[in-house]
This record gives C-alpha cells, sequence and structure tokens, in this order.
C-alpha cells in the first residue's frame, strides 16, 4: 500500500487503485465531518513530496499527518487516566465504586495488549 | 505504519526548516505541540520494541528461575504473543524484525527520494529476508497463518518487482499499462484472498459463539472435537450430560431441538 511513497510514477489506472485503496485504508472519518474539530493551530505546511501527498500525507506536521488517529490516541489517554484513577484508594462503604475499579483493574492485561497492537 | 511516516516526515523538514526547532522563536503552539507530539509517539514505539525485545528474550529463560516480577511482566504481555510459537529467540523476535522492517521501509523512502532504482531494490530485499524468515522459523502456531504470510510478503514481493520493472522499461505506454495491470491482477487477487479468509473465520467464530450462548454448550472447539456435553436447556443442569454431535445440530439452518436432560 506505501509503494507509491517511493519516486516513482505509476500509470493512471494503477494511481486510482492506490488512490481508492488508501481511502478505505486510511479511514479517515474526520473527512465526513462537515465542521472543524477542536486542536491545536499548526501552521499550515506544504506536503514531503507529490507522491506523500497523493497518499494523504499533505502536512509535515505531525498532529496535521495523523487526522482521525489523533482521535482514538485521545481515547486511549482517556483510557489510561481512567486506569490511572482505580489505584485512588475507596473507602470500603462505597461498594458501586469499587466494583467498577475492580473491573477495570481486571481488564489491565487487555490494556498492555491494546496500546502494543496500537503502536504497532 | 502511518506513525512512522507522520513522525519521521515531521523530523525530516525537508520543506520547513525551523518546524522541528523548539528554540525558534517564531513557532506556534500549535507546532509546539506537534513537536512534543512526535517525541510522546517515538517513545510509545521505543517501549513497545523494548517491552517486546525483553519479553522474547524472558520467554527463553525457565519458568522456575524467573521471579514473581518477570512472572507479572510476562503475564501483562502475554496476549501480545498469543498465535506466535514460543520456542526459539527468532520466533519471539517476530515483532521486532516487524517494526524495525516498517521503520526501514519509511527511512529509505524519506531519506533516498533521489536514488527510487535503490528503493525498489531494498524493498525487494527486504521483503525477501522476511519471507526466508517465514519460511525458516515458521513464527505463526497456526500453520495455516504461515502459509498465508508468506503468501502476503510474495505479492509484496512481485508490487516490488513490478515498480521496478516500471522504472527499467522504456516509456512505452502499451508496456506500461500491461505492468499496471499485471500489478492490479496481483493486488485485486490479494484483497479477494484475504478478504474471503476474513469472512470465513468470521462466519466459523460467530457459529462457535451462536452455539455456545444459545444451545447452552460449556465449550465448544471448532478445530479439534466436534463432541461437546451440554447443559440441560431447560434447568441448566449438568446432570445425564448428553453428548451430542454438534456438527449434526444444523446449527446455521435454525432447526434445533433444546437439549433437555433425559
Amino acid at each position: 500500500m506505501h509503494l507509491p511513497l517511493n519516486k516513482i510514477t505509476y500509470p493512471a489506472h494503477l494511481q486510482e487503485l492506490f488512490e481508492g485503496l488508501i481511502k478505505v485504508v486510511q479511514f479517515d472519518l474526520l473527512d465526513q465531518i462537515p465542521f472543524d474539530l477542536p486542536g491545536p493551530e499548526t501552521t499550515p505546511t506544504i506536503a514531503f513530496s507529490k507522491n506523500f501527498e497523493g497518499l494523504g500525507y499533505e502536512s509535515q506536521n505531525t498532529y496535521d499527518n495523523l487526522g482521525f488517529t489523533n482521535v482514538l490516541i485521545g481515547m486511549l489517554l482517556l483510557e489510561t487516566l481512567v486506569v490511572v484513577l482505580t489505584y485512588i484508594p475507596v473507602p470500603a462503604t462505597c461498594v458501586l465504586v469499587r466494583k467498577v475499579r475492580d473491573k477495570y483493574r481486571q481488564g489491565g492485561v487487555q490494556m498492555s495488549t491494546l496500546y502494543i497492537r496500537f503502536f504497532l | 505504519m502511518e506513525f512512522f511516516i507522520c513522525t519521521m516526515v515531521c523530523v525530516s523538514q525537508s520543506e520547513t526548516p525551523g518546524l522541528f526547532d523548539l528554540s525558534s522563536s517564531e513557532q506556534s503552539a500549535g507546532d509546539r505541540f506537534s513537536v512534543y507530539y512526535t517525541y510522546v509517539l517515538w517513545t510509545g514505539m521505543a517501549f513497545v520494541l523494548l517491552m517486546s525485545g525483553v519479553t522474547a528474550l524472558l520467554k527463553l529463560v525457565d519458568d522456575e528461575k524467573k521471579g514473581r516480577c518477570v512472572l507479572r511482566l510476562e503475564e501483562h504481555f502475554a496476549e501480545f504473543f498469543a498465535g506466535l510459537k514460543a520456542k526459539t529467540l527468532g520466533c519471539n523476535a517476530f515483532y521486532i524484525f516487524f517494526v524495525l522492517r516498517r521503520a526501514l521501509i519509511v527511512l529509505v523512502a524519506i531519506y533516498l527520494p533521489e536514488m527510487p532504482l535503490f528503493q525498489f531494490k531494498a524493498l525487494m530485499l527486504m521483503s525477501f529476508f522476511f519471507m526466508v524468515y517465514l519460511i525458516h522459523e515458521r513464527p505463526y502456531e497456526w500453520d495455516e497463518e504461515n502459509r498465508l504470510q508468506v503468501y502476503n510478503e510474495s505479492v509484496v514481493y512481485m508490487a516490488c518487482f513490478h515498480s521496478l520493472l516500471l522504472l527499467q522499461v522504456p516509456k512505452d505506454p502499451v508496456i506500461l499499462l500491461q505492468i499496471g495491470w499485471s500489478l492490479i491482477l496481483f493486488v485485486v487477487i490479494n484483497i479477494a484472498f484475504n478478504m474471503v479468509r476474513l469472512l470465513y473465520y468470521a462466519r466459523n467464530s460467530m457459529r462457535a459463539s451462536y452455539r455456545v450462548h444459545l444451545l447452552n454448550i460449556s465449550a465448544w472447539d471448532d478445530n479439534k472435537n466436534r463432541q461437546c456435553s451440554c447443559k440441560c436447556y431447560h434447568c441448566g443442569g449438568g446432570r445425564n450430560l448428553k453428548v451430542v454431535d454438534i456438527s449434526s445440530t444444523k446449527v446455521l439452518e435454525f432447526s434445533i431441538t433444546p437439549i433437555v436432560c433425559e
């Protein structure tokens, strides 16, 4: 999928196939939203090269390039925050809070795997 | 892959010098955020590489010699190695090769843009060595998965070969068109094959979970044994357990008679 990153000009029909596949693979839902989501204002930059631009990497800013993945990273950070919160001591009387906490702690192993798979 | 590309592009600063320069006073808050963001992503990737490397090495040590802390660490990252053989260092180091290869692909694309011939030869070599690794080590527990990975890798190799041909042949539109169609054929067959395989396993897994939940079956192993002991549909009791051949219950046709106590 990332072959066109290299300096080569593919014939038009091949170019079209790659463009179509990239749209599916990138799964960038932010393009479908008609309004801008709040985020840091970065300086607009040009793409690294035409080949990169063609594959959807239209900027040189990491934040701009990642697109929808930023939302996933945000969700992952939020989840981490919740896990950290579960380590705050809770009085024995708060049964419900303790139950929720224990459930989150049980999911610790899955969380580790999720982190790794995300970065892979 | 996306992380590698985005962060490397940000660092390479070919067109925008100063973007990655934190000491520059002209940098906006958003750009600074982007740079720190890059650092965070790198830390994450380095952490993954480090942990997979450490766990891979630890897997080779006998369980008796490991301390409680090490066992806990292994337990935390056990699912990461799910589906992989844990016998040799080569198998355990699968993800290290996997990540390093991706990093190399991006580095070649970014730092050697004026050498397209070398780029594709390097990609072909990487693909070839990865294929040799897959055939030699067979890192996956499931043999079918090993074969599939070798097949996918061979398609990558063929795609690189086609790209190399496009660079080498004279710019005759007819030849270019034919090479293009040939590559499209390879890619489409690969996608179709992977899709069919995915749907096949999704169907199997749905079937298995349907059997487990609706038939109240205590365990179901789709690959090994089709004979499972079932609990009573009405009382859920384990007395007088019936052993039924589930493959003959025709679950998908929705013609199941509830299994009850004898």
